[in-house]
């Protein structure tokens, strides 16, 4: 399959593009007099941004990894997909039947 | 446009000068706090063995590519999507299709199921999301009981009941407050487009698959990246991503028609699940963690299911009854039943 099986490409570019400027919107270069307010006031919306994001509280990747991992081990017994089910549990199950061998 | 005039002291040079600054914080902070590698931190812990995953099922049944699909909280049925306009209903054990309702436009590339299993929303080019009750009576025409419950200015790509707050369409994918509608925490490390993302179990970090053949893991508390999933033999987008149960798998749907299943913690793939023939739009583990199901461009659904652990064995020699025997000068041959405690596992076994 390639790209051009996207759905109807107008809706996608339309999308993406409205999307893209709505959160890009830092210009490449800024020449004082050719900057509009609205480029004024996205820049601001874009510094408001930055200074939540660089405001949030973080902590170590160690401790971060180490809490993932504790979640997969703690929770492993459960997975079905990774250790397998009983049979008896299984929604999939067949009725009971015979087999001569 | 007269908008706010610029603030005290506020100008476009100091604005993009605050900006470049905080951005560099914002890098510097982040590395800051990485210490280590998440798959340094899973060293020590056992590799995972291949995953005997199967297909049990092949849903048939629609006439074009199926986009979406979710499972109902009953770990049975689904609802499936597909390009055709169609929306399906499907038990997942019997095959049996117990809804189908045509939208009136093609490309429905999103559904769900409702969390009470009485209801399935879609949404698709007609830019609006509806939602159908679902009756007993299977003949009962759907459309009759539409409910809109969204117009949409454009296409609807996702719907969820429990209002899923993160979203990718560019390079970036973004958390979201529902509350306050606030973008709280964005990341950028795609170079390409991003598909899908899905948050781990725990609700602390979330996963991301992109059009640049790779998937991606980011701790929301360490605010960064933690895990690349990615292969040089690789080169096709990844277009949806589920965990399984635990977190430790991390299901990966790929344009080249494979899913890959990786090892979250150590950063490794684990397993290729090969069956189908196009595209796969989107992969979800059912809600008991049991199963996983695909949807693909082939037209189908597949619902795949791991064996039993070590179970085989002991079940077969416990349930074998020999009926007779013959015998000649070497060996010893006889004819026995064995009763099957679970017919598919074991036949696929044999």
């Amino acid at each position: 399959g390639g790209r051009s099986n996207v759905p109807s490409s107008s809706c996608l570019s339309h999308f993406s593009s409205s999307f893209i400027s709505s959160n890009s919107p830092f210009p490449k270069t800024i020449s004082s007099n050719m900057t509009s307010n609205s480029n004024l006031s996205s820049m601001r919306r874009l510094v408001e941004q930055l200074r939540l994001e660089a405001s949030v509280e973080r902590i170590k990747v160690s401790q971060a990894a180490a809490e993932l991992q504790q979640y997969c081990l703690q929770n492993a017994g459960k997975d079905a997909l990774l250790v397998g089910v009983p049979a008896g549990s299984n929604p999939f199950r067949e009725p009971r039947s015979c087999a001569v061998v | 446009m007269a908008t706010q005039g610029l603030q005290a002291g506020e100008s476009a040079a100091s604005l993009k000068k605050e900006s470049d600054s905080l951005k560099k914080k914002l890098e510097e902070e982040r590395a800051k706090l990485s210490d280590i590698e998440l798959s340094q931190v899973a060293e020590k812990i056992e590799v995972l063995a291949p995953l005997s995953i199967k297909t049990r099922r092949v849903l048939k049944g629609h006439g074009n590519k199926v986009l979406c699909m979710d499972w109902c909280k009953d770990k049975r049925r689904l609802v499936s999507s597909s390009q055709d306009g169609k929306v399906i209903v499907w038990d997942a054990f019997t095959l049996n299709k117990e809804h189908g309702v045509t939208l009136p436009c093609t490309w429905v590339l999103a559904c769900a199921y409702a969390p009470s299993g009485c209801a399935v929303a879609c949404g698709g080019l007609d830019n609006k999301c509806s939602v159908f009750p679902l009756s007993l009576d299977k003949n009962e025409n759907l459309n009759t009981k539409k409910k809109s419950v969204a117009m949409h200015t454009n296409y609807v790509s996702g719907c969820t009941f429990t209002s899923s707050d993160m979203q990718g369409c560019d390079r970036k994918a973004n958390v979201w407050d529902m509350r306050s509608g606030q973008n709280i925490q964005s990341f950028e490390c795609h170079e390409s487009d991003i598909n899908c993302v899905k948050y781990y179990p725990s609700g602390d970090a979330f996963a991301s698959a992109s059009d640049d053949a790779t998937c991606r893991f980011y701790d929301l508390r360490a605010d960064r990246e933690v895990a690349v999933y990615q292969k040089d033999s690789i080169i096709f987008g990844a277009s949806t991503v589920d965990f399984s149960l635990s977190g430790r798998l991390l299901f990966a749907g790929y344009n080249d028609y494979t899913i890959n299943a990786w090892d979250v913690l150590k950063g490794t793939r684990v397993s290729a699940l090969f069956g189908h023939e196009n595209r796969v739009s989107r992969v979800r583990v059912s809600p008991d963690g049991t199963a996983l199901c695909s949807a693909s461009w082939d037209n189908t659904l597949r619902v795949s299911r791991r064996f039993p652990a070590q179970r085989h064995f002991s079940l077969f020699i416990c349930d074998f009854r020999i009926l007779g025997w013959f015998h000649s000068q070497n060996h010893i041959s006889f004819v026995g039943i064995i009763r099957l405690e679970d017919n598919d596992e074991i036949l696929n076994n044999c």
